[in-house]
């Protein structure tokens, strides 16, 4: 009986470890968060006179996702806000157009831009998040990831709605 | 088999209930922390019927999967516990797809299942 109760009693620390850990990694870093502000200072968006999407984006996109009413109006000023003044297109066609090599300059785990399947995502605040390893969303920042989603991800309306909701912008062809 | 492994093998069922209580607890308590960011994994169809936001649903969920883990790692009623996370996640993978996240949650489940079909091990309290 003693070997049982020391046993269940080392499983339920073990539990509470975990826990402990899930509660750490849910606080945010600063890394994850700050960075989104501080990369005012990027030159390459100061270059190019973008708004960087920063602290708006990153302070509402954790805050829920696309299809979730209880967190949708959050994300509308986001979008709309954040890329005001980055107009980057010669044609002034659209406010949230994105180049390739704009995207670039935002590769960092810091500042993670990438091109999707013609959109433009914020990753920033997704990297830690991320349930398959941060790895695999620092892998695509500052670049088209659209094969590596689509080999990922591909037919997936779920993931699909969730990485609407880090859309800033369409990639430009300019 | 050798004799170490006769040994030892008394010790299978408890590592496996321990592990996947370990892997509940972490996915429980990180939709506890921070429910916003797993409102994208809610189906639609799951809000509109229960009528309940997708943040609560994902509290919901967390809870169950903490409760669950809890029962599994102290050895108690585990095989009962086992068997209702088992086939909860079972229902998530089926959501999931033939995704690497879906496949890797087939695994966990059926493990999770294991443990139901195992039952009580030597060292489980009730």
């Amino acid at each position: 009986m003693n070997k049982k109760i020391i046993t269940g009693f080392l499983g339920l620390v073990l539990v509470a470890v975990f826990g402990i850990i899930a509660y750490r990694q849910s606080q945010p870093s600063g890394s994850s968060q700050t960075p989104t502000v501080s990369p005012n200072g990027n030159n390459a968006q100061v270059d190019n006179g973008n708004t960087p999407p920063s602290a708006p984006v990153g302070a509402t996109r954790t805050k829920g996702y696309e299809g979730d009413d209880d967190y949708a109006p959050s994300q509308t000023p986001t979008g709309a806000t954040a890329p005001t003044g980055s107009n980057t297109n010669p044609s002034g066609s659209s406010a949230s157009s994105y180049t390739l090599s704009q995207i670039a300059g935002h590769a960092t785990a810091s500042s993670c831009w990438s091109a999707i399947n013609g959109g433009v995502y914020d990753l920033t605040n997704w990297i830690v998040k991320h349930p398959g390893g941060q790895q695999a969303i620092l892998s695509i920042c500052g670049k088209d990831g659209s094969a590596a989603f689509n080999n990922q991800h591909y037919g997936s309306q779920k993931i699909a709605n969730l990485l609407a909701s880090f859309k800033i912008g369409t990639l430009s062809a300019n | 088999m050798f004799t170490w492994q006769n040994k030892l093998k008394v010790f299978a069922p408890v590592v496996l209930r321990l592990s996947i209580a370990c892997v509940f607890a972490w996915f429980g308590f990180s939709q506890l922390f921070d429910p916003a960011s797993w409102t994208g994994f809610v189906p639609s169809w799951a809000v509109s019927s229960s009528h309940m936001s997708a943040v609560t649903l994902v509290i919901l969920n967390g809870s169950l999967e903490i409760i669950g883990s809890m029962f599994l790692a102290a050895g108690i009623w585990s095989y009962f516990a086992a068997l209702i996370l088992g086939l909860h996640l079972f229902g998530i993978t089926l959501s999931l797809g033939l995704t690497a996240l879906g496949v890797r949650d087939f695994g966990l489940s059926l493990a999770t299942i294991a443990i139901f079909l195992w039952g009580k091990d030597e060292f489980s309290i009730i």
